[in-house]
């Protein structure tokens, strides 16, 4: 057998209980074996449970074991870097738990909180660097506008406040209160992104996602005002236009006009 | 290729835990060594962290997935992050393992175990000898623990390392915890393992503690034990004042507990020098 066999195999039956080793192993050899066995399921697991810290408290320390374990088997790592062990969680966390939407939720916040912490050092583009930016434009210039947004700067629609759940399974956590949490009127956007040097979210309502997700998917600012007039009406679409990108600006979303 | 100084020195592990004690204090250590991993990131904090105390001290890359070891080959992304990490930092030396990580699908994220054998030697020479040329610098290659030794074995431990650093002319990193590891585990003698290495080749020793039993495990989340201060002593009789540093990766306690710990180290490197310039 070649090293690279032999390799893929010893791979194979450390995610595996199924998979073979090799016959020739005597008991010394299967005894060795079941060390990297097992420090690779339990580092896994851990390094979960060191992203997911809030959500882990939300589910209980058993059935998140069991979903993390879950977790590595449906997707075993295949990248350098640990840190990604903990990618599409929240999709697992999902399929696991679909009556309870806050874990999945919540998940997803941890992760991208995780993700923006280290995202690339870029200094946002400020009022004063938008006035410059943008003094020339004319109206049609205004309606073509395209933004570039900060790296680690990510947005998904949410049932509960997470804002609420962060707080409540924080250093002090309130489990029980956590898991009465009641959903949130109407679904909300939730935002993530690095605020110097750290990362942090908020609440912004539903069309305002929707404009910045055309935005961030490279659609003008006046394709953006047309969904909103399509949701609001004209006079609140121009009034929620003015004011998100106020907003966008003064938290520091936006890296450049492009 | 370029040759890597001897530098004596003592440091520490950078840890999130003691990140403040590093930024804030004046910490009496000669060199600081940081997972290469944690820090091949875009940006944000880490990095900001690395780059103030690289102001303050020299510092060292320790990998973990570099995986020289891989018949699959090295992956070339993973190559690339690293020299810009390295161009950054600047670091005094980069280190990596004597172990394999990865196949061609999957990445265990742990120092696997070689078959010490001609085919796994020329795998681990070649990889090697690409990652030297992608990052214009020798390596410094750890001995790991071991849990397993493969019946494939043509080789011991050491003659293995030994041609590796022969064929390569990359350097060492001896552990001397794990030698007392795998010594324990495998039934041979540390004696014979430090004996069979070209040890003017080691630029630095690492210390950390175990979990004993039928097979001792490397926790690094214990103090260092007498056996294995007894073997650094050892050590140090045959390589010279070498970098020393402690590992600890589990159960940090405050830093001044592994300030302590290092000044052990440091009494005996002293006394190791006293009783070579007696002989
Ligand atoms: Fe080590």
């Amino acid at each position: 057998m070649t090293l690279a066999a032999q390799q893929s195999q010893f791979i194979e039956a450390l995610m595996s209980d199924d998979a073979p080793l090799p016959e020739h192993w005597q008991a010394r050899e299967r005894a060795g074996y079941a060390i990297y066995r097992n420090a690779y399921r339990a580092r896994l697991i851990d390094t979960l449970q060191e992203t997911y810290p809030r959500t882990a408290l939300l589910v209980g320390s058993e059935a998140f074991g069991a979903a993390a374990a879950h977790h590595l088997i449906l997707h075993p790592p295949t990248g350098w870097t640990l840190d990604d062990a903990g990618k599409g969680f929240a999709e697992t966390l999902d399929n696991l738990f679909p009556q309870d939407r806050d874990v999945c939720e919540l998940a997803w916040t941890e992760w991208a909180m995780q993700s923006a912490f280290t995202a690339a050092d870029i200094t946002p583009l400020d009022g004063p660097g938008m006035v410059t930016a943008t003094q020339s434009f004319d109206d049609r210039a205004w309606q073509d506008l395209r933004l570039r947004f900060m790296p680690g700067l990510r947005f998904r629609q949410v049932h509960h406040d997470c804002r609420a759940l962060w707080e409540l399974l924080g250093a002090e956590p309130n489990i029980a209160a956590a898991r009465d949490l009641a959903p949130l009127a109407e679904p909300q956007g939730c935002v993530v992104w690095r605020e110097g040097m750290r990362a942090t979210f908020t609440l912004i309502g539903l069309a305002e996602m929707q404009a910045l997700a055309l935005m961030m998917d490279g659609a003008s600012y006046g394709a953006a005002c047309d969904h909103l007039v399509s949701l609001l009406g004209e006079a609140a679409a121009l009034e929620l236009a003015g004011a998100m990108l106020a907003r966008w600006l003064s938290s520091g979303w936006i890296a450049a006009v492009q | 290729m370029m040759s890597v100084p001897p530098f004596a020195g003592f440091g520490l592990g950078l840890r999130r835990q003691h990140y403040r004690d590093f930024l804030e204090g004046t910490i009496d250590v000669d060199f600081v060594e940081v997972i290469s991993e944690n820090f091949m990131v875009d940006g944000g904090k880490p990095l900001a962290v690395l780059e103030a105390v690289r102001q303050k001290h020299d510092v060292v890359l320790h990998g973990v997935s570099l995986s020289p070891g891989s018949a699959h080959g090295l992956d070339r992304n993973y190559l690339e992050r690293l020299r810009m990490l390295a161009e950054r930092i600047e670091p005094r030396w980069i280190s990596d393992h004597l172990c394999w990580t990865r196949s061609s699908a999957h990445n265990s994220h742990d120092l696997l175990p070689l078959p010490y054998t001609a085919e796994a030697l020329d795998v681990i020479c070649t990889n090697i000898q690409i990652a030297q040329d992608h990052l214009r610098r020798p390596l410094l290659l750890e001995n790991p623990s071991s849990y397993l030794s493969f019946p494939e074995n043509e080789m011991s431990e050491w003659e293995f390392l030994a041609e590796v650093v022969h064929r390569t002319g990359s350097y060492l990193l001896l552990d001397v915890n794990n030698i007392y590891v795998s010594a324990h585990n495998h039934g041979y003698s540390a004696s014979d393992y430090l004996d069979g290495l070209p040890l003017d080749r080691v630029r630095q020793i690492h210390l950390a503690g175990h979990t004993p039993g039928e097979i001792a495990i490397d926790t690094h989340d214990r103090a260092v034990c007498s056996e294995v201060w007894d073997l650094l002593g050892e050590a140090l009789s045959l390589t010279g004042p070498v970098a020393i540093m402690i590992e600890r990766d589990d159960a940090i306690p405050p830093l001044s507990e592994l300030l302590d710990e290092l000044n052990v180290a440091r009494r005996i490197a002293a006394s190791a020098t006293r009783e070579a310039a007696a002989a």
